[in-house]
């Protein structure tokens, strides 16, 4: 009895689901439409839906693995997205000094290879760039030459090794010994001294003159004043030496 | 590193340092010593330096003679240089001539100048009986007596206050410079 009260349940069940099934169709979409709009969708999610759990749920790798990555950044307008975006805005919410603080230098540096940043380094153009008459300008070089201990420097300085090593002949060849001594000679007035030496010597021969004769005399007035006998010598005071 | 180059040798570490210490050549030169000329200055000269003075003077007068003579011949040349003909002079005349030109001379130095040039090469200067110049008249007075007997400066040796005949008896005298 139960079962045949089931069965034919369940073929009125089948009638009914296949009679019904069109309309239901037209309806329950209609019906559905104007259930959602006066439900507050969202808020019945967020209050029953745990989408934290569901998000624990999802392999994100297989997602991640399905997604068409080209697909989807060929179809993105990027300069459309960045005409939407305000950089001024962006970068005046940027810590600067936070993110630069945040940088390990020691570990950027570590990982720089610098003997291939200097070989790269056109130093020739970089010394065309500087300007050395600024930096010389700018260079107090009686402070620099204060610090420096001359004596000290001097000292250490083998001078006899230098002077051996010289080539004095190619010295004395480039020196234009002629032309440097015409210059000496016109310098010093060479003429002018050679005048006053000689004028020098004249007054020498003159002075010697006086002075053999002046002796000559002396030695005939002692002669003389011996054979006179004269024993006070000349007059005048003038001493006769040996009376 | 090791120097071997000469330096200055470094003054003496105990004792009298030496002049200059070890540069010598910065010492100034010593002053020379006053010699016996400076001492002898303004009293009257020797003999020997007066003879030579004179000896000196003669040599220009006949210096002078012998180029008064050249011109002359020379300018007898010019005029008749075909009936030309060199004669010598009498000695009587040279030496009247180199007379003459000695008292000239004499006069004119020892008046404007107080000595010859003889004087000047042997240091001495001719003054009067106060030590001043000799004005014209007696410069000339003196310079004829001179070349008149120049025997006379051999009195020089017998006098004590060296003193020439032509000295004695016009009161000069000639003293060192």
């Amino acid at each position: 009895m139960r079962r045949a009260l089931g069965s034919g349940a369940a073929r009125v069940w089948h009638a009914g689901e296949r009679g019904l099934s069109p309309l239901a169709d037209a309806l329950l979409p209609r019906a559905a439409v104007a259930v959602l709009s006066r439900l507050d969708v969202a808020g019945l999610v967020e209050r029953f839906v745990d989408v934290q759990r569901i998000a624990g749920g999802l392999d994100v790798d297989a997602v991640a693995a399905r997604l068409d990555v080209d697909r989807v950044a060929a179809r993105l307008d990027l300069d459309r997205v960045l005409d939407r975006v305000d950089l001024d805005a962006v970068a005046a919410r940027l810590d600067l000094d936070a993110l630069v603080a945040a940088v390990d230098i020691g570990r950027v540096i570590d990982r720089l290879d610098l003997d291939e940043l200097v070989a790269r380094v056109d130093v020739g153009k970089v010394v065309d760039r500087v300007d050395l008459d600024r930096i010389v300008d700018r260079v107090d070089v009686d402070r620099v030459l204060d610090r420096v201990d001359i004596d000290s420097v001097l000292e250490r300085v083998d001078l006899d090794g230098i002077v051996d090593r010289v080539d004095i002949d190619r010295v004395i060849e480039r020196a234009h010994v002629v032309e440097l001594a015409h210059y000496v000679v016109r310098e010093i007035d060479l003429p002018a001294l050679i005048r006053s030496s000689t004028s020098s010597l004249s007054t020498d021969v003159v002075r010697s003159v006086r002075d053999q004769g002046l002796d000559a005399d002396r030695a005939v007035e002692r002669l003389v004043d011996r054979l006179l006998l004269r024993r006070r010598g000349r007059s005048d005071g003038y001493p006769v030496e040996g009376t | 590193m090791t120097r071997t180059g000469t330096r200055p040798p470094s003054p003496p570490a105990s004792g009298e340092p030496e002049p200059g210490g070890p540069f010598p050549w910065r010492v100034a030169p010593a002053a020379p010593a006053p010699s016996g000329r400076l001492l002898a200055s303004g009293r009257p000269a020797g003999f020997v330096t007066r003879a030579a003075a004179n000896v000196v003077d003669v040599g220009l007068a006949t210096g002078v003679v012998l180029l008064a003579y050249a011109s002359v011949v020379g300018f007898r040349f010019l005029l008749a240089p075909t009936s030309f003909r060199l004669t010598a002079p009498a000695f009587a005349w040279v030496v009247v001539a180199v007379g003459a030109v000695l008292t000239v001379y004499w006069t004119a130095s020892w008046t404007v100048a107080g000595r010859s040039h003889g004087d000047q090469l042997m240091g001495l200067r001719v003054a009067g009986p106060r030590g001043e110049r000799l004005h014209l008249v007696h410069a000339a007075v003196r310079a004829v007596l001179c070349a008149l007997f120049m025997p006379g400066l051999f009195w020089v040796l017998v006098s004590p206050r060296n003193r020439s005949a032509q000295d004695v008896v016009l009161h000069t005298s000639v003293r060192y410079r």
